[in-house]
C-alpha cells in the first residue's frame, strides 16, 4: 500500500530500474534500499505528526512538517521580494543562496539530524540481511526527502524572481538552481560530517547550541535587513551590496554567487565546466557522508538501558537549593515541575537548544540597534528610527517565553512521563513550577544582561531597570498564556518529532505578536509618563490573575481526559 | 468554516500532506511568476534615489543664482540639508540649472560631498538619475578627486553594461575619458 502511494507521486517503476542499476554499482542493495526508504518516510509521514509527538489532536489538519515549509517559503519570499531590482544580481544570489544554505544547515542540525543514525533501527534491523551502506543510503534519502522539500522552499523565489533583474540573463534561472542544488547538499554532507566526528558526547550538544546560533545572522539578514532597506535615509544596505567588504570572498555562498552572476551577465565555456566540478564536488561530498554513515552504523551497538543514580539525603528531598523553596514554589507540585525542568534543561543539549533559540530574535535586535547607532532610550528620544529596536528588545523577550514553554513539553526522556500520571501532584502547580523555572532560570538572567546593556548605551541606571523589569513583568503573563493556549500536554511528556518545536506555535504565535506589538506602540508614545509604567505592571498582574485560573483548568481537564 | 470529514482524512494521510505542500509550491511559482510579471506596475517605479524637495526658499535661491540676479557664492553657506535639497534638485529636476551654473559650484568647491552623492545615486538611482549623476561627474575638474571619480565612473559604465543601457554606456564611456585627460 505504502509503496503504491509512493509509486504515485513520482517514483516511477521505469525511473526505479534505471536508478536501480546506478544503486547496485554503488554497492547497494535495490530491495532492501527501496523497502527502507519507504517505511522510513512513510513513518515519518503518518505517525509522530499526529498523535503524541506534538500533542496535535483529531480536529487539526495542518502537520507542523507543513508550518516549516511555510515559514521556510515566507523567509524567501520577503527577503526575494525586498531586494528585487534594488541590487545587483550577485548579492541577490549571494542572499538566497546564503539564507537557503543557512536555514538548511540549521534544520538539519535542530530538527533533522536525529533522522542520519537511529540506534533505534538496530533493534529492527540488525538482526536482517541489510548492508550498512544500503542503511546509511536509505537515512540519508530520508534526510534529502526533508532537504528537497526546504530546497524548493526556500529557492523557488530567488530563482524566478531573480530572472527578472536587470542584469540577469538567460542563464540565471538554470545557474542559481545549480548552484542552491550544490551549495544545499553540500552544507547537509558538512553538518552530517561534523556530527558524526564529533560522535554523541557533550561536546556534540554544545556545538549544536553554538552552531544553531548562527540564526541570528539568518533573521538579522531577512528581518531587520528589509527594514533597514526602507528605512535607512542612506541607503547602506544597497550601498553595501553594491561595494561589498574583502571578507565576504572567502564565504562559501560568495563563490556559488560568482558562480551565478557569470552565468547570468556573461556565461562562457569556463561557466559551464564551473557548473560541471560543482556537480562533481557535490556527488564526492554525499559518496563520503553516506560512507562515513555507514561505517558509523558498523560499529553502532543495540540500545541498552542506562540508568542514572542520584542519592538525594532524606532531610532534602522536597526541598530546593539555597532556599528556594519559600521563595519561589509553595506547593510540592510546583516544587517538583520546577527542579525537574530545570534539571531536565541543564541535563538535555537539545531540550536546552530548542529552548533557547527562541531568544536569537532579542539578540539579534540588540546587536542591531547597538550595531547601527538605533539604540536610544525611548523615555527621551522620539525618533521612531532610534527608538523602535529597544523598544523591540524589551517585548521580544516576552514574546520568546511562548515558543520556551512550547518547547518544555518535549523531553529525550518522554517514556518516564507516565510518572507524572500516578504521581501525587496537580497538573496546574506542576506546570506552574515550569513556568517559574523558565522565569528564574531564563528571563531573570536575559532581563539582567539587557539592563547592563542598556546602562552601558544610556547611561541611564532608571530608564535601564524599569525597561528590564517591564520584560520580566510581561515575561509571566505570557507564559500563563501559552499554557492556556498552547500547551497540550504535561511538560517534558513528548518525544520530539520534526517540525514540531515550531511548527504548532505560529498561530498561537500570530496573537500573542498583536498583543505584544499593541503594547509596543503604547510604550513609544507613552514611555516618558510613569503612569504608563505602573499602568503597565499593573495590566500585566490583573493578566496573571484573569489567565491563571483558565490554564490551571486547561491542565487539569487535560489530565483528567487522559487519566 | 467547517472542513468536511473527508478532505480533513484526506489531508491528515501522508498522501494529504504531500498533496498540500505541493499545492503550496506550486502556488509559490505562480506567486513569484505574477511579481515578475507586475515589475514594471509595482516594482520599477519605486527603484530611484529619494531626496529631500527643495523648500521654497531654496528653490528661491538656486531660480535667483541661475537668473544671474544672486549670489553664486550663497551655495557654499548652503547647510548639509540645503545641499541635499539642490542636490535633489540637479538631479531630478536638471532643468533648473541649464546654464550649469550651481552644478559647476557644487562640483569645484563641494566635490567631496558631490562623489558622496553621486555615489549613492550611481547604486540606487534610476536611469534618468544616473544620466544626471554622469553629467556631473563631466563638471570635476580636480586632478586631486580624479582617482576616484574614475572608479565611481567605472562601477556606472560596468553597471550599465551588466544592465543593457547603452545611453549610459556611451555617457559614462565620455566621462571616464574626461577623468582620464586630468591626470
Amino acid at each position: 500500500m505504502g509503496w503504491q502511494f509512493l509509486g504515485s507521486i513520482g517514483f516511477k517503476i521505469s525511473m526505479w530500474e534505471s536508478l536501480a542499476v546506478i544503486l547496485e554499482r554503488f554497492g547497494i542493495q535495490t530491495r532492501s534500499f527501496r523497502a527502507l526508504l519507504t517505511a522510513l518516510i512513510l513513518m515519518d509521514l503518518r505517525g509522530p505528526h499526529y498523535t503524541k509527538a506534538t500533542g496535535t489532536q483529531p480536529k487539526h489538519v495542518i502537520s507542523p512538517l507543513f508550518w516549516v515549509v511555510g515559514q521556510c517559503l515566507t523567509l524567501s519570499a520577503i527577503t526575494s521580494l525586498v531586494l528585487f531590482l534594488r541590487v545587483d544580481v550577485f548579492f541577490y544570489a549571494f542572499v538566497g543562496l546564503a539564507i537557503s544554505m543557512l536555514v538548511i544547515a540549521t534544520t538539519v542540525l535542530v530538527e533533522f539530524n536525529e533522522i542520519v543514525v537511529d540506534p533505534r533501527d538496530l533493534d529492527i534491523i540488525g538482526h536482517r540481511p541489510v548492508a550498512p551502506r544500503t542503511y546509511s543510503a536509505a537515512r540519508f534519502c530520508n534526510l534529502l526527502f526533508y532537504v528537497s522539500i526546504m530546497f524548493l522552499a526556500l529557492n523557488i523565489f530567488p530563482a524566478i524572481v531573480g530572472a527578472a533583474l536587470y542584469d540577469a540573463g538567460f542563464w540565471y534561472a538554470p545557474a542559481y538552481l545549480v548552484a542552491s542544488f550544490c551549495g544545499s547538499l553540500l552544507i547537509v554532507c558538512v553538518v552530517l560530517l561534523l556530527l558524526s566526528m564529533l560522535g554523541r558526547s557533550t561536546i556534540v550538544e554544545k556545538w549544536k547550541e553554538l552552531l544553531a546560533w548562527t540564526q541570528i545572522l539568518l533573521i538579522l539578514v531577512a528581518g531587520y535587513g528589509g527594514q533597514l532597506m526602507f528605512r535607512n535615509k542612506s541607503y547602506a544596505v544597497e550601498m553595501w551590496a553594491a561595494y561589498p567588504p574583502d571578507w565576504i570572498k572567502y564565504l562559501p555562498p560568495t563563490w556559488l554567487a560568482r558562480f551565478v552572476e557569470q552565468a547570468a551577465i556573461e556565461p562562457q565555456t569556463t561557466t559551464l565546466a564551473t557548473a560541471g566540478g560543482l556537480l562533481a564536488i557535490t556527488a564526492g561530498g554525499i559518496a563520503l557522508t553516506v560512507w562515513r554513515i555507514s561505517m558509523l552504523y558498523r560499529t553502532m551497538q543495540p540500545m541498552t538501558a542506562t540508568s542514572r543514580m542520584t542519592r538525594m539525603p532524606t532531610t532534602q528531598i522536597g526541598t530546593l537549593a539555597i532556599g528556594l523553596t519559600a521563595l519561589v514554589c509553595s506547593s510540592h507540585s510546583e516544587r517538583t515541575g520546577f527542579w525537574l525542568s530545570r534539571t531536565m534543561l541543564a541535563r538535555d543539549g537539545t531540550l536546552r537548544m530548542r529552548c533557547l533559540l527562541s531568544l536569537n530574535m532579542v539578540v539579534a535586535v540588540v546587536i542591531l540597534g547597538l550595531g547601527t547607532s538605533q539604540f536610544a532610550n525611548p523615555m527621551i528620544e522620539r525618533d521612531t528610527a532610534l527608538v523602535t529596536l529597544p523598544i523591540l528588545a524589551v517585548y521580544l523577550i516576552a514574546l520568546a517565553v511562548p515558543p520556551i514553554v512550547h518547547n518544555m513539553t518535549f523531553s529525550s526522556h518522554s517514556e518516564a512521563s507516565w510518572v507524572f500520571r500516578s504521581a501525587p501532584i496537580d497538573a496546574a502547580e506542576f506546570v506552574n513550577g515550569v513556568c517559574k523555572t523558565i522565569q528564574v532560570f531564563v528571563v531573570t538572567p536575559l532581563c539582567i544582561l539587557l539592563c547592563v546593556v542598556m546602562m552601558a548605551a544610556w547611561r541611564a541606571p532608571v530608564s535601564a531597570l524599569l525597561h528590564s523589569m517591564i520584560a520580566w513583568l510581561v515575561s509571566w503573563p505570557m507564559a500563563i498564556a501559552t499554557v492556556w493556549l498552547v500547551l497540550s500536554e504535561l511538560p517534558l511528556s513528548l518525544e520530539h518529532s520534526r517540525g514540531s518545536s515550531i511548527g504548532p506555535l505560529a498561530i498561537p504565535m500570530a496573537g500573542f505578536s498583536t498583543v505584544v506589538m499593541l503594547l509596543a506602540g503604547l510604550h513609544y508614545f507613552a514611555a516618558s509618563s510613569i503612569w504608563f509604567w505602573l499602568g503597565l505592571a499593573l495590566a500585566c498582574v490583573a493578566a496573571t490573575w484573569a489567565i491563571r485560573p483558565l490554564a490551571n483548568q486547561r491542565m487539569r481537564k487535560f489530565i483528567s481526559v487522559n487519566a | 468554516m467547517k472542513i468536511p470529514l473527508h478532505i480533513k482524512l484526506y489531508l491528515r494521510s501522508a498522501r494529504g500532506q504531500l498533496t498540500l505542500i505541493a499545492v503550496v509550491l506550486v502556488g509559490a511559482v505562480v506567486m513569484a511568476a505574477i511579481s515578475v510579471g507586475l515589475r514594471s506596475l509595482f516594482f520599477d517605479g519605486t527603484i530611484r534615489q529619494k531626496l529631500p524637495s527643495a523648500t521654497e526658499q531654496v528653490q528661491k535661491i538656486v531660480e535667483r543664482i541661475t537668473e544671474g540676479k544672486g549670489d553664486i557664492a550663497r551655495v557654499d553657506e548652503f547647510t548639509d540639508r540645503e545641499l541635499q535639497e539642490v542636490y535633489g534638485l540637479l538631479i531630478n529636476e536638471p532643468e533648473v540649472d541649464t546654464e550649469r551654473i550651481i552644478s559647476a559650484r557644487l562640483s569645484s568647491q563641494h566635490t567631496g560631498y558631490m562623489l558622496r552623492q553621486l555615489r549613492v545615486t550611481h547604486v540606487v538611482g534610476n536611469q534618468i538619475q544616473r544620466t544626471q549623476a554622469l553629467e556631473l561627474m563631466n563638471l570635476i575638474n580636480d586632478p586631486k578627486v580624479a582617482q576616484e571619480a574614475l572608479k565611481l565612473g567605472r562601477f556606472a559604465l560596468r553597471r550599465a553594461k551588466n544592465r543593457q543601457e547603452p545611453a549610459i554606456v556611451k555617457k559614462a564611456t565620455s566621462v571616464i575619458r574626461h577623468l582620464e585627460e586630468l591626470f
